[in-house]
């Protein structure tokens, strides 16, 4: 008939075969964290509802009725309830929302049912984030929301933009988005406080000290090489003689076990004095709530419970990566002792051997001062075969006559206990201390960073005029345990030799590094620095945090509308360079194409211009009709134009075109 | 108005679509998490979330910003036909625009893909309910790639087309048709237009390609055009006034019939209404002059 024929789009079908696939493969991607945090079952129900899901798509299954999703709902409800006897707080709250997300994956169909899933996905990956802010788990979110991403972009655009091109686009437009996010997450006011607060986890797995100490109870601890904790210094790091950070003290013992005793809270007064070492000291999560300090704290870190002896403990164990700014006077001083305190640090077990009063009696005798004392116990243990090694014998009901007499074998904890014992058998208050001596110094970050392995024990005595006096009685059997790290002796004890018969220079020689070694650690190091810098920016970065890193720039004690101002600005400023940056990669229109549409403008200018609608071809017959005179050389030029834009032939004549073009002239 | 827009950036305008809304209330819900919990990565996950919802915005834009609309020219249709008014999305940049949708009257139209540089039409229609022009309505365009997130649409546009609707034809011609051969046996001139061949003449742009004498443009001798004709053929007039006892519209449709079936015979025919007169040819050129004067027909 008359109506021309006419090509109209067909309205596409919006599924994308492939379109259940992007979004399982999102949620696998989401729901990995969760494999470790939450219990095996409510991985193994999202698993299985993954599995329907697909099958459904398959056809090889059918699609859940109502009743059935409802029962479902209810059972895993009841499921949840059983695991944690709530629903609400962080573990329960994320394991009800994976097992109800399988569900809504089982029933997802519409664009609606999709967009959902992929919106709660976020949820699901949050709540990954709740539980651990380490980089694997961010890198996994990372892969979740490109994925996430592409199921979008399949779902709002089926067909033309393929698998390929759909995930290109998806990663162009994260990476577009990070420096917007990186101006809002610099410059974003942060709160102190919570909202509300709920219910958290149970703290499994933590290793670390305990709060006793007996025969052996350290060196399971001291196998690891796992880190304890971290401490940047601004300024001057302290020599190794002086990284001694207390964590715990012990009064009381039974001859055999040390503990805490049964002193009150409250702290011991100092006066500061001398040099000062300022401190960030960020503690990795341990099974107690005691936290260490560099020898010797003034303040209070955190809010945690001042104990006798400069140890303070927080009513949780540290769950949770923490960090605390404190300072270290090592030359603070006592002011006095309590008689309770006086009394508690003379404590001794009622089956104290003979062999050791008569021990403490020599010692004594002829000495009125205290350190004198101490020192010619220190000198008993250098004098005597004492043998410092990681794997002493076993010792008996006694072990205090028993290492001092016979074995004479031990680590930290054997020569601390002895010594104290030795101490208070002589009449001088003591007190065992727990903690770490050492740190090994990160260049890159400027941080020692402290391992398990360098758990410690040492002794502090009571002088009337001096007030505590550190004593660590392994310094006088191993030095290099002291001076060259907990690692260095570890080394010796591998090679077979033994730190206390050996010269300095041999010692220096038995624990020097070979050169792949030093690589390794100098590896080692910069990755755990990059570690740390992971925990500052991301778990830590607060309102503390964030007010320093303006004071680095110049601007001290922003307000928070001041803050927000800025964010303002700087968003707009990388809002505007994206915008920038997106309209600079716009035409890069086909060069033939180009050329050709300089010829239709001048055949436009001419009078003859090209409807939208009409083709190349179509366009040169019109203008060979209307204009014989241009017909040769304007059939030539488009012939050259297709040619070049959609021939086999590649683009050789592209010069040429543009020479006809330009001499074309109507 | 104009049969060409390029849409603007004061055209165009944009809304989180429904997902986008849903979007929004999960980011809210994320962001008074990682407050409550001062957690660093829920933090991050929340501005990333906001920030790419700023990028796709201008993605959206984008999409659809500078976006060339044209009409063609329409063809015209029938009373009682459906007038079409066939859209040309013109993708002027070196960047493929995705899911570009036409949509009338809140109904999606069209979705077309404009891959870079090329042209995609989509058809606009409107019903011909009567003989006359029909002016081409207005729609608008709008797109929610990539994301789906966000809804940019442009605003309702109009072009300047329309479609001229010629009278509905009746079943039957007039009944006059058997006896309408009054003044017919005056003209046996030859009449331009029919089956036979007359003659070659000089070509004008207004020929029909199809009588383009090709052998001889091919042999060189130029664009010349093959004339036909008929030689003493019959010739028949319709004439509006002879239908008198119907009103005006039935009348037209009865010639518009007439004129149709005339032309489909091939015979020479010429149309009377009143002051026009079309002398009597054949072709499709005078049949369309015809049935143009019967859609405008004003009396």
């Amino acid at each position: 008939m008359i109506v021309a024929r006419e090509k109209t789009a067909d309205t596409v079908p919006w599924r994308d075969p492939l379109l259940l696939r992007w979004l399982l493969f999102a949620t696998a991607l989401a729901a990995a964290p969760h494999a470790v945090f939450q219990p095996a079952w409510v991985v193994a129900a999202l698993a299985v509802a993954m599995l329907w899901r697909w099958l459904i798509e398959q056809g090889r299954l059918p699609k859940p009725g109502w009743l059935v999703r409802a029962l479902l709902a209810v059972l895993l409800l009841a499921l949840v309830w059983n695991q944690y006897r709530t629903v609400f707080g962080r573990d329960a709250g994320v394991a009800l929302l994976l097992v109800l997300f399988g569900l809504k994956l089982v029933e997802t169909r519409t664009p609606r049912d999709y967009a959902v899933s992929v919106l709660l996905l976020y949820l699901v990956v949050a709540g990954g984030f709740l539980h651990e802010q380490t980089p694997w788990v961010a890198a996994l979110a990372v892969l979740t929301i490109v994925t996430s991403l592409v199921t979008l972009i399949r779902l709002t655009q089926p067909t033309t933009i393929d698998a390929r091109r759909s995930l290109r686009l998806a990663g162009a437009l994260l990476l577009q988005a990070l420096p917007l996010m990186l101006v809002l997450y610099l410059f974003f006011p942060r709160f102190t406080g919570a909202l509300w607060s709920l219910p958290g986890a149970g703290g499994a797995g933590l290793t670390g000290m305990s709060e006793t100490m007996q025969p052996g109870s350290l060196g399971e601890v001291m196998e690891s090489t796992e880190p304890a904790f971290r401490a940047s210094f601004r300024g001057v790091v302290p020599p190794p003689e002086q990284r001694y950070w207390r964590m715990l003290v012990l009064w009381q013992t039974d001859g055999r076990r040390w503990d805490r005793g049964a002193l009150p809270p409250g702290r011991e007064r100092l006066t500061a004095g001398g040099p000062e070492y300022r401190y960030q000291l960020i503690l990795e999560p341990n099974r107690l709530g005691w936290l260490p300090v560099l020898d010797r704290p003034v303040e209070t870190p955190l809010d945690a419970l001042a104990f006798a002896g400069n140890v303070y403990e927080r009513r949780e164990p540290t769950r949770e990566r923490l960090s605390y700014e404190l300072s270290a006077w090592p030359q603070a001083r006592d002011r006095a002792l309590t008689s309770f305190a006086r009394h508690a640090a003379l404590q001794l077990p009622d089956t104290l051997s003979p062999r050791v009063r008569e021990l403490a009696e020599r010692l004594r005798a002829g000495r009125d001062d205290s350190l004198a004392v101490a020192q010619a116990a220190f000198d008993h243990f250098r004098r005597e075969p004492f043998v410092y090694t990681l794997r002493p014998p076993r010792l008996g009901t006694d072990p205090v006559d028993e290492f001092l007499f016979e074995t004479r074998r031990g680590y930290c904890e054997h020569y601390a206990s002895a010594f104290v014992t030795l101490m208070r058998a002589a009449g001088v208050p003591a007190r065992v201390v727990m903690g770490y001596q050492g740190g090994e110094h990160n260049p890159a970050g400027n941080y020692l960073l402290v391992r398990q392995s360098d758990a410690h024990a040492w002794a502090e005595v009571w002088d009337e005029t001096r007030g505590w006096v550190r004593v660590d009685p392994t310094a006088a059997v191993a030095p290099a345990r002291i001076e060259r790290g907990s690692e260095a002796i570890r080394r010796l004890e591998a090679s077979g030799l033994n730190p206390g018969s050996l010269t300095d220079a041999a010692l220096t020689r038995a624990i020097e590094f070979g050169l792949f070694e030093r690589l390794w650690r100098r590896s080692q190091l910069t990755l755990d620095y990059a570690n740390l810098a992971w925990y500052r920016w991301v778990a830590d970065y607060g309102a503390e945090r964030q007010s320093k890193l303006f004071e680095g720039f110049g601007w001290p004690r922003l307000t928070t509308a001041q803050l927000i101002w800025m964010l303002v600005a700087a968003f707009a400023l990388a809002l505007l360079f994206t915008l920038v940056w997106l309209s600079r990669q716009r035409t890069t229109l086909d060069p033939a194409r180009r050329q050709y549409d300089r010829f239709c403008r001048k055949l436009a200018h001419a009078g003859l211009a090209r409807a939208p609608h009409e083709g190349p071809l179509a366009f040169a017959e019109r203008c060979s009709c209307q204009r014989s005179g241009l017909a040769t050389t304007v059939s030539e030029i488009t012939r050259m134009y297709l040619g070049l834009r959609y021939g086999r032939v590649p683009a050789a004549g592209l010069p040429e075109l543009r020479r006809r073009v330009a001499d074309f002239s109507v | 108005m104009s049969a060409d827009v390029i849409l603007a950036r004061r055209q165009l305008y944009m809304l989180p679509s429904r997902h986008g809304w849903l979007l929004a209330g999960m980011i809210a819900v994320l962001g008074m998490a990682a407050i409550n919990y001062a957690n660093g990565l829920v933090y991050a996950l929340v501005f990333l979330l906001v920030s790419l919802g700023m990028v796709t915005m201008l993605h959206t834009h984008r999409n659809i910003h500078r976006l060339r609309v044209t009409v063609a020219a329409p063809p015209p249709v029938f009373a009682g036909e459906t007038a079409q008014f066939p859209l040309c999305l013109v993708n002027d940049t070196g960047r493929a625009r995705l899911g570009i949708v036409v949509e009338q009257a809140k109904r999606e139209r069209a979705r077309l893909d404009l891959p870079a540089g090329e042209t995609r039409t989509a058809t606009v229609t409107a019903p011909a309910i009567r003989r006359g022009w029909v002016v081409m309505p207005p729609f608008r365009l709008s797109t929610c790639f990539p994301l789906g997130i966000l809804y940019s649409w442009s605003r309702t546009l109009t072009l300047a087309a329309r479609v001229l609707v010629y009278p509905a034809p009746t079943a039957t011609g007039s009944p006059a048709t058997g006896a309408a051969h009054e003044g017919a046996g005056a003209t046996l001139t030859h009449v331009r237009g029919g089956e036979d061949f007359v003659g070659l003449r000089e070509y004008r742009p207004s020929d029909s390609p199809r009588h383009v004498h090709w052998k001889a443009l091919a042999r060189g001798r130029g664009w010349l055009t093959k004339e036909f004709g008929h030689e003493g053929a019959a010739v028949r007039w319709f004439d509006f006034d002879t239908l008198a006892p119907h009103d005006t519209e039935t009348r037209l449709s009865m010639l518009c019939r007439d004129v149709l079936d005339a032309d489909r015979e091939g015979t020479p025919y010429g149309l009377r209404l009143p002051g026009i007169a079309l002398q009597p040819s054949t072709g499709e050129s005078h049949r369309d002059r015809c049935l143009e004067a019967l859609a405008l027909y004003a009396g």
